[in-house]
């Protein structure tokens, strides 16, 4: 579901979105390709010695519960939330955008055989079909892909049939249709292009929220395999020690919360730029 | 209803709650709260016994009585029987029967009630688990009204620890009549000194105290068993007094623990040695070299001390230390130099690196996941490579217990409590030789450990009249096992719980129970 | 509008059907099953197959499939292996902390959003406004399992001011509910500042305004009640997050809802409460939305 909702006036404000969204999300960016060269030691070092230290100078931000550097791991894990959160937008793109547009485009039985697939699936709560996925594939990074991707399928596809559906009633579609032009063709030289702003804005909103559902099955353990410095795992772990070292689950959050807005900004921003009388 | 009516009810219902808040501070001595890191599922001591592990054994702790049970340094007592003797030969077992005894029900404990529930864990069908504590019986005989005779098929000296284990629990068979043999899961009636008030499976059981007991009615009048799985959360509960009693305390939080006035740490070591199960059927690992340097890898004293602040001790035999049979054979050594070399004669180098499929579970042992990683990161510093796996507590015997074709672990993160407190039922559980290496283990044996030596001196110590010549094949087993190396042997942790300091006679016991039943402020 | 409820309420068994079809699929589709779990930790493989043949797990799936929906048609979701019995009671039992969580959490959207929305709008770029909308944007990113935990930090590691357990009293409820609403409110609170700022340009409030009437008259009479009904689409559009996270959040407050018992069943692998739960929780999203729709019709004359 997209994180917009109406926004009748385009604020001053928001013409900033878009930069600083792509500016963050640019940060990110280098950081996931050249976090291993950045982060000043090993993600998955481990020093006994130390273990649920506070931010010290050799330690920026405090070890965790078995001596590990947190700026380290938070750094190296960017790559994995990036990577977990882009495959899934990929997949349930390719997989809503292909159903959606054929759907749409068909009409009559396909287009109710579809809608009805998809309105059955967007009945599940998106959080909650995520974990029964994941609990029948088994938690490990395919599992969790698998399991975003099913839940964004529902919501992308019928956003893409319903403006294929707009489409298809404009003249030059008919017009094609008329001489003959095959359906393939017409499918991708006339209709996507058309509904490429949109599905543009709503993958980047998607991907937020994939990265908010990838960190949640994370945290539940539901996510990829130790010792990868993932996210919503070094959450979870964190969660036990809350009492005693509450530093351990600051920056990963605040990592999280970050990404997520950088995300944000950047749709949102792209929707104002791209589509600025988008109500919904 | 009106509006107003609903608003009103709605007003009510904190009160209501406050209300019943203050009333159980003002009485204190009337109900007590355990909060239990796992929820109570089922009751029946047959039929799969008790789930979940522990909590519904220390449930059935208060509910039932056995014949025998344990004191809290595991030597076993009498309880419903008020003696036993066992035959020299081994093969059978006299027991005299307490008079007086009843059930919740009001039916008598008499020896009609003893063989009915004998029989009933005699019986494969109705009692699948816990088979070799059950295997040897043969018959039970009631020559009068208060003695019962145990005949076994074969000399077995563990006897008293299967009366005493809590699946030896005396269930009422006038209940097994009314509520039929699978309602004992949920309507448990035995004659312990707490009957069953209410029961919400994975949330809460409500015991009171059952007015007929034998030993006179118990001090607490209310006990409620209730689930709280987080840790944090149940050491909230326990500070606030929303709990009087909670277990599985993290070892990270009990110096923080140990500052509230309120609180009492009881700490006691376990029976259950952890490590890792090495997968025998991998030639790679059957090398005795490999598996040397494995142990020789990791450092199990940084891992008592660091990992679990000192709430845990390196093992230095396949038993833990206070196992009834228990014998030292040798100190665990981190020794990574010499790990590598024996890793290099074995074959494996930088070129070829030993690699392994470590499985390890998420929330079944003390701070498995943890381990998992520290031990995968002493592996790597020798020069092996673990790709680990963490599978959620509850698949992760079944990922763990495949036959052979179907294995997918190389070590796997394993420890056996042994519930009735034998050592010699420990080790013939672990590595006994299973009679099909190719199916599932026929108890735990997942190593495929196979020492024909060992079997030998199992099933001496099993059957000898000699209780001396027994411990010694005891411990000769044990030394045979430790050098065969089938496990990276980890650490023996040290049960940890907590009370509220007035709250008095809670007992942890090594084999990972707390017993609440003598709970009382 | 009777009609139009009967008809609504007829569809919800065929969704729950083609769900509990998707569902099957889903479970049938992956190695393994429910029988090895039941059969217990040291069964042997014959035992399994003995359990698997009584709980009818090697008959064809077709047949499989028609005694689920059989058996569903009764109120028997299937043997689970957690409670060794039909689990619905089990369920149905921890229902209430549920809907009291997500009730608590959507008065709480309701509270806290329309406020902070009208006060951006009335200090429309002024410092209100720019708090307003900051508060939006950082409350959209923040995951809301981080959020509580750092609720928690606070507020009863720090403070000792609220239990961080479980549902026992009033003030247990106090920050779940905030952890479980915050995404909400934001939705909310962004929406009502447009549609203020919006409606207030509108000729029939100037009008009211030039009349002489009160700004808080107004904003009630006029400006509110055209905000409603976007209020509720968007509360019900959100019906889905609202039961997903309240998944995550009950798990972190120990809270006993169907959420918690669903990341139990997910623990011990126990499909049929798994499926159980999704499908309750598919059934409470149907009827919040019928209600939603319902409460639509109410408020908007129009579609009376």
């Amino acid at each position: 579901m997209s994180a917009t909702i109406t926004r009748t006036r385009r604020d001053r404000r928001s013409g900033l979105f878009l930069p600083l969204g792509a500016t963050l999300l640019a940060a990110f960016v280098f950081v996931a390709l050249f976090g291993n060269v950045i982060a000043p030691y090993d993600p998955t070092a481990q020093d006994l010695l130390a273990m649920l230290d506070p931010p010290s100078s050799a330690h920026w931000l405090g070890t965790d519960e078995i001596g590990r550097d947190i700026l380290s791991r938070v750094i190296v894990g960017t790559r994995i939330t990036l990577a977990i959160a882009g495959a899934s937008v990929l997949f349930a793109g390719v997989a809503g955008v292909g159903l959606g547009l054929i759907a749409g485009h068909f009409g009559g039985l396909v287009d109710r055989a579809i809608t009805l697939c998809l309105d059955l699936l967007m009945t599940i709560p998106s959080l909650v079909l995520a974990i029964a996925v994941v609990s029948a594939i088994g938690a490990n990074a395919a599992g969790l892909i698998t399991a975003i991707t099913v839940s964004f399928i529902p919501s992308l596809g019928r956003l893409v049939r319903a403006r294929v559906l707009e489409l298809r009633e404009l003249d030059y579609i008919e017009a094609a249709r008329a001489i003959g032009m095959r359906h393939p063709r017409i499918l991708l030289c006339h209709i996507l292009p058309n509904a490429v702003s949109v599905i543009v804005i709503e993958l980047s909103l998607m991907a937020g929220q994939a990265v908010l559902v990838g960190t949640a099955l994370g945290f539940l353990g539901l996510g990829v395999q130790p010792p990868a410095p993932e996210w919503g795992a070094m959450l979870g772990a964190s969660r036990q020690f809350l009492e005693v070292a509450p530093h351990v689950a600051v920056v990963p959050g605040l990592a999280v919360s970050l990404l997520v807005l950088a995300f944000n900004l950047f749709g949102d921003g792209l929707r104002d730029r791209l589509d600025p009388t988008a109500t919904h | 209803m009106q509006r107003r009516d609903f608003l009103t009810a709605l007003a009510g219902a904190p009160l209501l709650v406050g209300g019943l808040r203050a009333h159980a501070q003002a009485t204190p001595a009337a109900a007590l709260t355990y909060g239990q890191s796992v929820g109570v599922l089922t009751l029946d001591p047959v039929h799969g016994s008790y789930t979940l592990y522990p909590a519904g054994s220390e449930a059935a702790l208060c509910i039932y009585d056995g014949l025998l049970t344990f004191a809290p340094d595991m030597k076993i007592i009498p309880q419903l029987a008020e003696s036993w003797t066992m035959a020299d030969d081994l093969k059978s077992c006299t027991l005299k029967l307490r008079t007086g005894a009843r059930f919740h029900d009001g039916t008598p404990v008499d020896v009609a009630a003893v063989k009915t529930n004998i029989e009933r864990l005699m019986d494969k069908q109705r009692n699948p688990t816990n088979r070799p504590l059950w295997d040897p019986v043969a018959g039970v005989e009631t020559p009068d009204a208060g003695t019962v005779i145990l005949r076994l098929s074969q000399p077995f000296s563990q006897l008293p620890n299967s009366l005493a284990h809590v699946s030896g629990a005396l269930v009422s068979p006038a209940a097994i009549e009314k509520y039929g043999e699978a309602g004992i899961a949920k309507n448990p009636v035995g004659a312990g000194p707490y009957r069953v008030a209410s029961f919400d499976p994975g949330q809460q059981l409500v015991l009171e105290a059952f007015d007929g007991y034998w030993g006179g009615r118990p001090k607490t009048a209310k006990l409620t068993l209730k689930t709280i799985a987080e840790p944090s959360t149940r050491i909230a509960a326990l500070r606030t007094g929303a709990a009087d009693i909670i277990d599985s305390v993290p070892v990270a939080l009990v110096a923080q623990l140990k500052q509230d006035p309120d609180v009492a740490i009881i700490n006691v070591p376990g029976l259950r040695p952890i490590g890792f199960v090495i997968n025998l059927t991998r030639p790679k690992l059957a090398d005795l070299r490999v598996r040397q340097a494995l142990n020789l890898a990791v450092p199990v004293d940084l891992i008592a001390s660091k990992v679990f602040f000192g709430f845990a001790r390196a093992p230095d035999s396949p038993l833990a230390f206070n196992t009834e049979g228990y014998a030292p054979v040798s100190k665990l050594l981190h020794d990574p130099a010499k790990a590598k070399a024996l890793l290099a004669a074995a074959g494996f180098g930088p070129d070829k690196p030993l690699e392994l499929a470590m499985f390890v579970s998420q929330g079944l042992f003390p701070g498995d996941v943890s381990v998992g990683e520290v031990v995968a990161n002493a592996l790597t510093q020798v020069g092996v490579k673990v790709e680990i796996t963490k599978i959620e507590a509850g698949s992760y015997w079944d990922a763990m217990r495949q036959d052979r074709a179907n294995i997918k672990w190389d070590i796997g993160m394993f420890g056996f409590n042994p519930a009735n407190a034998s050592g010699l039922y420990h080790l013939a559980s672990l590595f006994k030789s299973n009679a099909d290496d190719a199916a599932r283990p026929d108890v735990w044996n997942m190593a495929r450990y196979h020492n024909p030596e060992v079997d030998r001196l199992l099933a001496a110590a099993g059957t000898q009249a000699d209780r001396k010549q027994a411990a010694a094949d005891l411990a000769n087993a044990q030394a045979l096992i430790w050098n065969d190396a089938p496990y990276i042997w980890l650490q023996v942790n040290e049960n940890v719980s907590a009370v509220r300091r007035q709250v008095a006679g809670v007992e942890v016991w090594p084999i990972l129970f707390t017993n609440v039943r003598h709970a009382a402020t | 509008m009777l009609r139009l409820l009967a008809w609504r309420l007829a569809l919800i068994p065929l969704t729950v059907f083609g769900v509990v079809t998707i569902l099957f699929v889903i479970f049938k589709s992956v190695p393994g099953d429910e029988a090895t779990m039941i059969a217990g930790a040291t069964a042997t493989q014959a035992e399994i197959d003995v359990v698997r043949h009584q709980l009818g797990l090697d008959r064809p799936l077709p047949v499989q499939y028609a005694d689920h929906i059989v058996h569903l048609l009764r109120g028997d979701l299937g043997y689970s292996a957690t409670f060794r019995a039909n689990p619905l009671p089990r369920i149905l039992e921890r229902v209430p902390a549920t809907l009291l969580l997500t009730a608590a959490a959507i008065a709480l959207t309701v509270a806290a959003g329309i406020p902070a929305g009208i006060l951006a709008a009335a200090f429309q770029q002024r410092w209100p406004d720019f708090a307003v909308s900051t508060g939006v944007v950082a409350l959209l990113a923040v995951p809301n399992f981080w959020l509580g935990m750092m609720l928690i930090a606070l507020f009863s590691v720090q403070l000792h001011w609220l239990p961080s357990l479980g549902l026992a009293g009033p003030a247990s409820l106090v920050m779940p509910t905030i952890a479980l609403a915050a995404r909400l409110i934001a939705l909310v609170g962004r929406l009502v500042r447009g549609i203020v700022i919006e409606e207030q340009r509108k000729d029939y409030v100037r009008t009211a305004y030039a009349k002489g009437l009160a700004t808080p008259r107004v904003l009630y009479r006029h400006v509110l009640r055209n905000a409603l009904i976007p209020i509720v689409t968007v509360v019900g559009l959100q019906t889905g997050y609202l039961l997903g996270g309240s998944v995550v959040i009950e798990r972190l407050f120990a809270w006993p809802g169907i959420g918690d018992l669903l990341l139990t069943a997910v623990g011990l692998r126990d499909y049929t409460l798994v499926q159980g739960i999704t499908v309750l929780f598919v059934v409470g999203f149907l009827l919040i939305n019928l209600l939603t729709e319902m409460l639509y019709r109410v408020i908007n004359p129009r579609l009376r």
